[in-house]
């Protein structure tokens, strides 16, 4: 049975070209795939991982911390940038609610809750009643493999 | 297997109708506080004991893996859960949401329990 409609629930993708990229599971989230986990659900919560120096609390400011823990910083710049991996935070009444990462070709790929993960053009595509707005973009140097 | 009685089958279709609820409203969320503030949430976890092996058999279907766990730890106040693994990160550490779900299914059937 399908429960969910993105669409319905994500308007701002409507007709923006965005498309589904994996199955439907529950086993990580949009934190856990930006931050390049798809292992685990991710969030302050307990009973759920959160990296071990940050504080567990609902505020924007601690999903920011957590992605300093991955090397990321603070950026201005909304456009992609070479050598560089970039991420978004979506926040709602001042708490975190969503991430995104940016792919190689400047569109953004994002896990949507439990259900599945999608790459869309623009971070305007998920700001919405859902996830709020975007609260900051965040970048670190490429790591070479 | 017992028998279903009217009153199973009322807190069955209740558990029911609620648990879908809470999965098309929460479904598209990350966070976990949200996800448990949901109304539909709360109502489940009032449902108490009663609701256990309901709760027992969505954890075994394995829809909101991550998420029924909570509900088994506000309504029975246990927490068999094994410890989290660790990463080859230093300090890091993760769950295994398998090895959870194990737990609480063995705990369960410890209990008495049937689904």
């Amino acid at each position: 049975m399908q429960l969910w409609n993105i669409e319905e629930e994500h308007p701002g993708l409507q007709g923006s070209g965005y498309q589904i990229t994996s199955e439907s599971t529950d086993i990580y989230n949009c934190i856990a795939w930006t931050a390049g986990d798809d292992t685990d659900w991710w969030s302050h919560t307990p009973g759920n991982y959160w990296p071990p120096t940050v504080p567990r609390r609902p505020e924007v400011w601690a999903l920011v911390q957590v992605f300093e823990t991955l090397g990321y910083s603070l950026c201005d710049s909304y456009q992609r940038e070479t050598g560089y991996d970039r991420v978004a935070v979506y926040a709602q009444y001042g708490e975190w609610t969503h991430a995104a990462r940016q792919l190689e070709d400047g569109q953004w790929t994002s896990k949507v809750g439990q259900f599945e993960d999608i790459t869309h053009p623009s971070l305007d595509n998920l700001a919405d009643e859902v996830f709020g707005e975007v609260h900051c973009i965040m970048r670190r140097p490429t790591r070479n493999s | 297997m017992q028998p279903k009685t009217q009153k199973t089958e009322e807190l069955e279709a209740t558990f029911n109708e609620l648990a879908e609820q809470w999965v098309k409203k929460t479904g598209m969320l990350s966070n976990s506080a949200s996800i448990m503030k949901h109304p539909a949430y709360q109502q489940i976890v009032e449902l108490g004991e009663a609701a256990l092996p309901l709760v027992f058999r969505e954890l075994e279907k394995g829809q909101m893996a991550v998420h029924w766990p909570h509900v088994l730890r506000a309504i029975t106040g246990a927490n068999p859960e094994p410890p989290p693994k660790k990463l080859p990160a230093p300090g890091w550490v993760g769950l295994d949401i398998r090895a959870i779900h194990k737990a609480w299914l063995d705990w369960g059937r410890e209990q008495g329990y049937e689904w």
